[in-house]
């Protein structure tokens, strides 16, 4: 049994979930229709080559899926980190030790009763304040799943200064995140 | 004399670690095996440091929290004018 393609239904069918998926990705809205649009397009393209043993679904998500490295590959390839990431003392007897201003707060996040939406909303507002090439390590790497060896291939980059990019957007949306959850908890 | 303070002070380098150190190896940690000497470091570092230790539980909320998002279908959605925006523009590529 395989699978036809229906491209006339490809939207109703399938443009919310791709769209789910993407933003989960992508931190900006139009980059993010961007490419829920050049996907129905590069399937219309590629339709002989589907060969009916995955769903429509199925496949389509693996074009986008591929469109995702393709964006973050040319926002941060080659890429290298900063000397500093900003958030330790950088020299002195303290050195290496958190600058009093930086350091975590105290809160646990997981008293915190909180929507998955709006959960969402603020994770994709701190992760589009990262400098591209930790947002890549950070989304390829934790939300997208792939292996240090294929981040390394795809970015052009040495694990090491993977590691390096990907300790910056950790410390960085950790930061953000008790920000932005502070902030929030204060307004209510 | 000073020789003798010397392998002390390498000797503690290589079981303590500072905040940055262990805040990079503990990024690491949820990708990628660390290695003994470097696990200890880090196991070390976590039962003196109050500010690392958060670190550490904020970051593992944060990574459940985004795998509890990646099974969720439908959070949000295209609005009606997105959609036939695209279905427009797809119609108009399929009569190419």
């Amino acid at each position: 049994m395989s699978v036809i393609l229906e491209p006339e239904n490809w939207v109703t069918d399938h443009s919310d979930y791709l769209y789910g998926y993407a933003v989960m990705r992508i931190y900006n809205k139009e980059d993010v229709l961007d490419l829920i649009q050049e996907t129905f397009f590069v399937a219309l393209k590629a339709k002989e080559s589907f060969k009916g043993e995955s769903t429509e679904r199925t496949w389509l998500t693996a074009i986008l899926k591929r469109k995702i490295i393709d964006y973050y590959r040319n926002k941060a390839s080659n890429s290298t980190p900063d000397n500093k990431s900003g958030f330790f003392i950088e020299s002195g007897r303290k050195q290496g030790h958190w600058k009093t201003d930086r350091i975590p707060g105290n809160m646990s996040f997981e008293n915190d009763q909180i929507e998955k939406k709006e959960f969402q909303a603020i994770l994709n507002n701190c992760l589009s304040l990262l400098p591209p090439s930790w947002a890549a390590t950070f989304t390829l790497r934790s939300i997208e799943d792939l292996t240090t060896e294929e981040i390394c291939k795809e970015l052009n980059i040495s694990s090491s200064n993977l590691w390096t990019m990907l300790h910056r957007a950790k410390l960085q949306l950790r930061e953000c995140m008790q920000l932005k959850w502070f902030g929030k908890r204060k307004i209510n | 004399m000073s020789n003798r303070k010397n392998k002390v002070s390498v000797l503690l380098g290589s079981i303590l670690a500072s905040c940055e150190e262990s805040t990079f190896l503990l990024s690491k940690r949820p990708h990628e095996k660390l290695r003994l000497k470097e696990t200890v470091k880090v196991k070390i570092h976590l039962l003196t440091c109050h500010a690392c230790r958060s670190f550490v539980k904020q970051m593992n909320f944060l990574l459940k929290g985004i795998n509890k998002l990646k099974k969720e279908d439908n959070l949000f959605q295209l609005s009606p004018e997105e959609k036939s925006q695209i279905q427009q523009n797809l119609r108009d590529e399929l009569k190419k």
